[in-house]
């Protein structure tokens, strides 16, 4: 491998790391570690392995057939088929990006204690300039690199001492000790903010701006297993703090506010500005991917112009998407909506869509006239099917269950 | 014919148990039980961190008034039990004292 190659491929990897973490990944890690101790881990486990081979997936069908995603599908499925599953998770991502949005308020409000509502508006704004004006490369770069702050979480949870046999325990698979409608529900939530669809648009997308062929196999292959593989690890360090300092205490996260001192004990007087650091560079990077691949969806179902590299004039409804996407994000969370509320639901909800977004990528690349040989094992697309489709009929049953009991 | 009456069953069958599901409340005063709780040691977390300098008096003060507003809303339900219900107001006491403290 060249030494060019090489430093793509690092670059590649941090980026993956840094960007893994958002505020749906946070949250619900968060809400697993103080509710059910180390119980959830296995999800956090099994929902990485999936969504590994997925970005795979998604950046080899784009690197052999030179489509992304939504346009793939569009153009083996036809646009009737395409399009109600494309709208709904359009619909998903609008609550997605409030719920981000949300996140970069609320690390505002902590510091200043001025409402989340205050600042939607201004946060939206914010990032409408940086996706208009910046390229895709910066953006990635700029932001995951600046989400590396969130390793703080592993390190908080290296220095908290957790018991190693709990811990491994908790990568087994196993039922609820209580409250199994919150169990199931926190689960599916962690399902649906790691294996986000946003993300694979977002991913192949960028492979296609970055003009990847089969050369990129093996950088994507390794991005995909070392990029998801350590981001996991940051989720798996969220739950494990919150697992120590909320747990014994009875603490349930009801609110983000509470989570800010979570990394206190463990970092003292670094704890606070990393937690609060961490939640708005993570939120804000995740909006931008969110808006982008909101735009690269819609522009590749309705084969408008799309790309995030060129003059906004030159591609007047993809800047027109994410400005609705951006905005519409912001104006929810001038509502006064419970971000840590709208963080869950839209969690599970991305649980729900994930078969109309991952059945028919499974096919396109088991299909020969898109990817060739480099068609998917078995393994890949049985961990895939089995994973989403139980995320997703879970999430159907454990959504009214948690609406039923309050969160 | 036969599939299509088996489907539409099915689907009834999912509905009626989504509307049992959201029928069934938890119980107002478990709830309120744990919820006063969870508060009483965020907010004890909070003021340890605090004597610490860990965490900004601003943030310790948010905490207090966000505590105090979530139990006065459970407080509203008429099932909660008056030991409950005064286990409850300690919390909001000490809830509105940090608050109040951190101006």
């Amino acid at each position: 491998m060249k030494r060019k190659d090489l430093l793509n491929l690092t670059l590649g990897i941090i980026t993956s790391i840094g960007g893994f973490l958002e505020v749906g990944s946070m949250a619900t890690s968060a809400a697993a570690g103080a509710d059910f101790g180390y119980k959830l881990l296995w999800v956090i486990v099994f929902s990485t392995l999936c969504l590994i081979f997925l970005i795979e997936m998604s950046g080899r069908l784009a690197a052999v057939s030179k489509r992304a995603l939504a346009d793939a599908v569009r153009e083996r499925f036809g646009f009737v088929f395409t399009v109600i599953p494309r709208l709904l998770e359009v619909l998903v991502n609008l609550l997605v990006i409030a719920a981000e949005i949300g996140g970069v308020c609320l690390a505002l409000k902590i510091i200043t204690g001025v409402p989340v509502a205050v600042w939607a508006i201004p946060v939206g704004l914010v990032l409408w300039i940086v996706v208009w004006v910046g390229t895709l490369e910066w953006i990635e770069n700029t932001t995951a690199i600046l989400g590396l702050m969130t390793i703080a979480f592993v390190i908080a949870a290296w220095k908290l001492h957790p018991d190693p046999h709990e811990v491994l325990r908790g990568l087994i698979p196993s039922r609820s000790p209580h409250d199994a409608a919150r169990f199931w529900f926190i689960a599916v939530s962690i399902a649906g903010s790691t294996i986000s669809p946003y993300m694979f648009h977002f991913y192949s997308s960028g492979a296609i701006e970055e003009e990847w062929d089969e050369k990129s196999l093996t950088s994507n292959r390794m991005t995909a297993i070392l990029g998801m593989g350590f981001g996991c690890l940051m989720s798996i360090g969220v739950l494990i703090v919150s697992a120590v300092v909320f747990a014994p205490k009875g603490i349930h996260v009801d609110s983000y506010e509470q989570l800010a001192v979570v990394l206190s004990p463990a970092l003292g007087r670094w704890g606070f500005p990393l937690f609060v650091g961490s939640l708005a560079v993570c939120c804000f990077g995740a909006a931008v991917e969110i808006a982008l691949a909101t735009s690269y969806l819609l522009g590749q179902t309705f084969g408008w112009n799309w790309s995030e590299n060129s003059e906004p004039t030159k591609g007047a409804r993809f800047a027109l998407t994410y400005t609705a996407v951006i905005f519409g994000g912001a104006l929810i969370m001038t509502t006064g909506l419970d971000p840590l509320k709208l963080t869950m639901f839209s969690m599970a909800l991305t649980a729900v869509i994930l078969p109309t977004v991952i059945m028919p990528f499974l096919l396109l690349v088991n299909d020969e006239h898109y990817v060739g040989e480099h068609r998917s094992g078995w393994i890949g697309n049985t961990v895939v099917f089995i994973v989403v489709l139980v995320a997703s009929i879970i999430a159907i049953v454990a959504i009214p269950l948690e609406l039923a009991g309050g969160s | 014919m036969a599939e299509r009456r088996c489907l539409v069953r099915g689907a009834e069958a999912l509905l009626v148990f989504v509307l049992l599901t959201a029928a069934c409340n938890k119980d107002a005063d478990e709830e309120l039980q744990k919820s006063a709780r969870s508060w009483r040691s965020t907010l004890e977390l909070v003021q340890r961190e605090q004597a610490k300098h860990s965490v900004p008096a601003k943030y310790v003060k948010q905490v207090g008034e966000l505590a105090s507003k979530s139990l006065e809303k459970e407080l509203k339900n008429p099932d909660v039990k008056p030991e409950t219900r005064r286990e409850a107001q300690a919390v909001i006491t000490a809830a509105n004292k940090i608050s109040e403290g951190g101006k």
